[in-house]
């Protein structure tokens, strides 16, 4: 048999380069997207921390959700087509956004003391006062989800629920190449030196994970959105998201991976006593996060309270995948929107 | 067929592309470039600048490996696995070569451009460092190379290989296995010390007013 087609394969390779060297120049003529994300009111500000809340038509339940301190949440409303925000509106969710900000040189840097003492639990008061409400499902996304964990451990009250999506919990995992990261690093020497850190660094690491597969097959058909402008747009907000984190607070930084990574302090106790949450919890994971491997988010169920209100639930895709694939973010709005309601929350 | 090749002046770099090792070279420049150059990463023109980047690694990764597809291709049907076994490790040493020649110039380049910094001179742990994290790398490449060749034999025992995407899949499924276990294995550990001494290495530069 003919084992390999070289004409083939010549013609291929040739159709394919002018195709890519047809779309260079619309490409470098094209202007960055516009955003596109959802109406939204800034609430309050604190310190490192802005309050967004999202108003929904017929709003028939509201939750308060924490992003992680690495990247924006704009990957939570990127456009239309791409927003959990927009979805779960759609579903009679309002949203209130903690959005973590860019550590500003004349203010006093913000720890984790006090970002789960103050800033959080005064945000949480005030969405819970602007949506007439006593208490608040909380929803945190990844790192913000570890904080919703410590946040829900200090202010019980507060919270009506838990909504973890894909969450580190245990730290230390076998297949956790970020804890095999955390573990190595100087923390002492991190924070002493830097009063916060560019977020090139994490940018870096993330890329380093997945090569190929990020910096070469991502791209292998992305010079046909030369050809359709509002997929180009789609696909640069999404670049910009990437690369275009805010610079972290080297103290936050500094506590969250010496407690969580170093100390698996979720695990231990040490940083949240989790057999003491009494409020429902829906934890959620996905199925091929590289970032937080399935059992380090698993590990919660081991640790909340034996008997209580816990589900949890696995989606088919990666650590972002979840949140922006048309298919996985319809059905993650429609789990949680259905959980609440379940709930009466 | 047995003729040697001319040296391709490219072998290797697609390869430190496909390993991540490339990247390595643009750690400090993104480290004390800040949010411009974030937003530089996101635009129209940048990702221009990548397919033109892709384009390029795509033609030198056929180009490496056409030759022993080509002489696959006139092979008789008892001898082609020993033509593809003995040309396939012609072309592996030769890339694996590249990527070493390519790696130190990563490293001599790292070296003088902290170097030139004022007061840089004094911290060498950052060079040991990035260069223990390009022993991880080239590790990582060899084993590449390795599972590559395996997986393509195996293809071509059974199917016509007639498109650069197929070799790229391949490139894929081969070697996402072996990016894992390194990751499990030893990469992140080596990179978060090759942190460790860019801080060290910064609080250098800092206080010669460099950053």
């Amino acid at each position: 048999m003919s084992r390999v087609d070289l004409a083939a394969l010549d013609a291929g390779l040739a159709a394919h380069a002018a195709e890519v060297l047809a779309a260079l120049p619309v490409l470098m003529a094209a202007a960055p997207p516009e955003p596109a994300g959802v109406e939204r009111v800034l609430l309050a500000e604190r310190d490192q921390a802005r309050l967004w809340h999202y108003p929904c038509d017929q709003p028939r339940g509201a939750v308060f959700m924490i992003y992680a301190f690495v990247n924006r949440p704009s990957m939570l409303d990127l456009d239309p087509r791409h927003s959990l925000i927009r979805r779960l509106g759609e579903l009679g969710i309002a949203a209130f956004l903690v959005e973590w900000t860019e550590p500003a040189p004349e203010r006093p840097e913000l720890d984790l003391e006090a970002c789960l003492d103050r800033v959080l639990p005064e945000l949480l008061v005030k969405a819970c006062t602007e949506s007439g409400r006593e208490a608040l499902p909380v929803l945190g996304v990844c790192q913000g989800g570890a904080l919703s964990l410590m946040l829900a451990s200090r202010q019980p009250e507060r919270v009506a629920g838990l909504i973890c999506l894909v969450t580190p919990v245990d730290f230390q995992t076998e297949d956790d190449a970020l804890s095999r990261f955390a573990q190595e690093l100087d923390l002492t020497a991190l924070a002493g030196q830097w009063r916060s850190l560019p977020a090139a660094l994490l940018d870096h690491l993330f890329l380093l994970l997945k090569p190929y597969e990020l910096r070469i097959r991502k791209y292998a058909q992305a010079h046909r959105l030369a050809q359709d402008p509002e997929a180009l747009a789609e696909f640069l907000r999404m670049e910009q998201w990437i690369f275009g984190g805010p610079r972290l607070a080297a103290g936050l930084l500094r506590d969250f991976v010496a407690g969580c990574y170093q100390g698996n302090g979720l695990v231990s106790g040490a940083m949240a006593d989790l057999s003491a949450l009494s409020m429902p919890v829906l934890n959620v994971y996905a199925l091929a996060d590289h970032l937080v491997p399935p059992a380090a988010s698993r590990a919660l169920g081991g640790l909340l309270p034996a008997g209580g209100d816990h589900e949890e639930a696995a989606f088919p895709g990666g650590h972002i995948g979840i949140f922006v694939s048309l298919r996985a973010q319809g059905l993650l709005a429609r789990r949680i929107a259905d959980w609440l309601s379940l709930r009466g929350l | 067929m047995n003729s040697p090749l001319p040296p391709n002046p490219f072998a290797g770099l697609w390869l430190a592309h496909f390993t991540g090792l490339a990247g390595l070279a643009e750690l400090p420049a993104q480290l004390l470039g800040g949010a411009a150059q974030a937003q530089m990463a996101a635009s129209p023109q940048a990702l221009a600048a990548r397919l033109a980047t892709n384009l390029e690694l795509t033609r030198q990764f056929v180009t490496d490996w056409r030759p022993v597809l080509a002489a696959v291709a006139v092979a008789s049907e008892a001898d082609w696995q020993a033509v593809y076994a003995r040309e396939g490790e012609r072309v592996a040493a030769q890339c694996l070569a590249g990527l070493r020649t390519a790696s130190a110039l990563v490293l001599q380049g790292l070296s003088a451009g902290v170097g030139a910094l004022p007061g840089a001179a004094d911290d060498r742990g950052f060079g040991e460092a990035v260069a223990a994290l390009v022993e991880v790398y080239l590790g990582i490449a060899a084993c590449s190379l390795a599972a590559f060749r395996l997986l393509l034999a195996d293809t071509l025992e059974g199917h016509e290989l007639s498109s650069h995407e197929q070799l790229l899949a391949l490139w894929q499924e081969a070697t996402g296995p072996v990016h894992q276990a390194a990751l499990v294995a030893g990469l992140p550990a080596a990179y978060g010390r090759c942190i460790n001494r860019f801080n060290a290495l910064f609080a250098v530069l800092q206080a010669g007013g460099r950053a």
